[in-house]
């Protein structure tokens, strides 16, 4: 088996990078393929936090590099789907405990055991993200519609095309996106991004309150129903597998019951 | 590597071990490099100084005495495992022990780099505790910042002591098992991603966030909050126990065995139940209340 090893990345911080890798690798596994999530933010974990998986780590990503267990040992199984594992960064270390040699072995080795290979990267451009993106063949690319978390996605997009033969696509996910406020225009709209970036969309999503909610739980959102930005992660491992879904409708988000009734008494008042 | 250790003595002053290095040029080259740049420091300490195996001719015992003139160290007394080293110390009238004196910590990860000794001063070295002059970045810098002399020496987290060679000085073979583990004093909150190791019981005054790790050979005692990980008896002791004011931690570890905590507990941080304490019973992990009645 060879599967795909997918990198998250984004250049800017707090953009959703964690939050989408675990959406995404729960979404993967819940349509039945085997996932690995590989937590590349050595020294600044949170992907385990995310998954709930925090109590169960006991060793790490470093640990297996520096061959202190197998990699089978360090890989924690999900709780819910079994078909999911993480495989969590060194809290203690730094980024500077991998190398990009070393990366790209243990995700060959990975993509021998599951399906899916999804690579938590962390922020910036320096060591951490060159040892994240050395093993990928495809990568996401995160951004929120402000300047300057798309200045950075420019960026990060200018990096992973310099790396051409390894990185053989990139699409970008737009995230955090308020319909009300692009309505209003106080906010980008997708469109606005697209026209910066000039890049192929993998998938919009919604800001959500529920985000908070699921990563204090430690439950990710697109393993639960009845959350817009859980369905928007799978809808985005859908099109990953290559499904051809269609975007969200993202005004219809807006309607909120007092909107319909307002629209049902004047309907052409937009 | 490990080359050069300076060891504090309870009520003895401190011991300069170079029973690490191979040849004369590469013990002088450390003692020269670490006395030199930190010579404030031995000012009026009793110094001893362990030769471990090496063979020097007269000359070159000769030669280090004199580097350690130069900052002013008289050794008090000198051990030596090699016959001739002996018979030429003895010739210069210098007291002469056989191998290491006994009571050390039997494995002490040490390096050759005088990086931070320089900034320490006598007060800091408690009895007992390891001065190392530990050039690994994760110790002097990132893991523990502004750490007093003895914690710098026992935070070796536990891939700096094997990379660092700590295993050396053992297979050397010159320093006696300890009798008793010694007890390393922390007066710190450990936050995430800061790591604490020591070859003894550990005591800890403040919190160990979660992301933290706290490692002993014997208990672990933590005089606040325990919400990171702590394994104790990491060389297999059983009767290793950890306690705290708090103990709300992530996983707790003693010898082989592991308790994670508990899936869904979310309860507010400061919820609490008091003081436990968690020990091996019948090969799990088990945690009791300290309850003063």
């Amino acid at each position: 088996m060879s599967g795909r090893v997918i990198v998250i990345t984004s250049g800017k911080g707090g953009v959703g990078k964690t939050t989408a890798s675990a959406n995404i690798g729960v979404a993967l596994a819940a349509t039945g393929s085997s996932v690995a999530l590989l937590d590349m933010d050595i020294g600044l974990r949170n992907l385990d936090i995310l998954m709930g998986l925090e109590n169960r780590v006991v060793y790490n990503l470093v640990d297996v590099i520096e061959e202190r267990c197998k990699l089978r040992q360090a890989l924690v199984k999900d709780k819910r789907l079994p078909n999911l594992c993480l495989l969590p960064a060194a809290q203690t270390r730094d980024k500077t405990a991998v190398n990009a040699d070393q990366m790209k072995a243990l995700c060959g080795e990975l993509k021998e055991l599951f399906d899916y290979v999804v690579v938590d990267s962390p922020a910036g451009i320096e060591t951490g993200f060159q040892n994240a993106v050395a093993g990928a063949e495809e990568a996401v690319v995160i951004t929120t519609p402000e300047m300057s978390a798309v200045r950075d996605a420019d960026r990060i997009i200018g990096l992973l095309e310099a790396r051409k033969d390894e990185i053989q696509q990139y699409r970008l996910v737009l995230n955090r996106i308020r319909p009300s406020m692009v309505k209003s225009n106080d906010m980008m709209s997708v469109e606005d991004v697209l026209e910066i970036l000039s890049v192929k969309l993998l998938g919009v999503v919604p800001e959500d309150e529920q985000i908070i909610v699921s990563t204090n739980k430690g439950e990710p959102v697109a393993g639960t129903d009845n959350t817009r930005s859980g369905l928007a992660f799978r809808n985005i491992a859908r099109r990953l597998k290559g499904e051809d879904v269609p975007l969200m409708d993202l005004d219809a988000l807006n309607n909120t019951w007092l909107t319909k009734v307002v629209n049902f008494f004047a309907p052409v008042r937009a | 590597m490990s080359k050069i250790a300076i060891i504090s003595q309870p009520d003895q002053g401190v011991l300069i071990d170079v029973g690490g290095c191979q040849t004369l040029q590469e013990a002088t080259n450390h003692l020269t490099s670490t006395l030199q740049i930190s010579s404030e420091f031995w000012k009026g300490i009793n110094v001893d100084l362990s030769l471990g195996a090496l063979e020097l001719s007269a000359e070159e015992v000769a030669e280090v005495i004199s580097i350690a003139a130069e900052v002013g160290i008289k050794p008090k007394q000198v051990f030596a495992d090699n016959d001739r080293t002996r018979l030429h110390l003895q010739a210069q009238n210098i007291n002469v022990s056989l191998g290491a004196p006994i009571g050390l910590p039997n494995s002490l990860a040490v390096d050759g780099g005088p990086s931070s000794l320089s900034s320490e001063d006598g007060s800091g070295c408690q009895d007992q505790n390891l001065l190392t002059a530990e050039s690994s970045e994760a110790v002097t810098g990132a893991q523990l910042g502004s750490v007093p002399a003895a914690v710098v020496a026992a935070d070796i987290d536990p891939a700096a002591s094997t990379a660092d060679g700590a295993d050396e000085s053992i297979a050397g073979g010159k320093l006696e098992p300890v009798p008793a583990p010694a007890v390393l004093y922390l007066r710190q909150t450990l936050r995430s991603g800061q790591s604490v190791s020591h070859k003894g019981h550990l005591v800890i005054i403040g919190d160990v966030n979660p992301g933290a790790e706290v490692t002993a050979d014997g208990d672990i005692t933590v005089w606040g909050a325990l919400r990171g990980i702590a394994h104790a008896g990491i060389n297999g002791d059983t009767n290793a126990e950890i306690r705290a004011l708090r103990l709300q931690p992530i996983q707790i570890r003693i010898a082989h065995a592991i308790a994670r905590s508990p899936d869904r507990p979310r309860k507010s941080l400061l919820s609490h139940s008091g003081p436990e304490t968690a020990r091996i019973v019948n090969g799990t992990i088990k945690i009791t209340a300290n309850n003063p009645e």
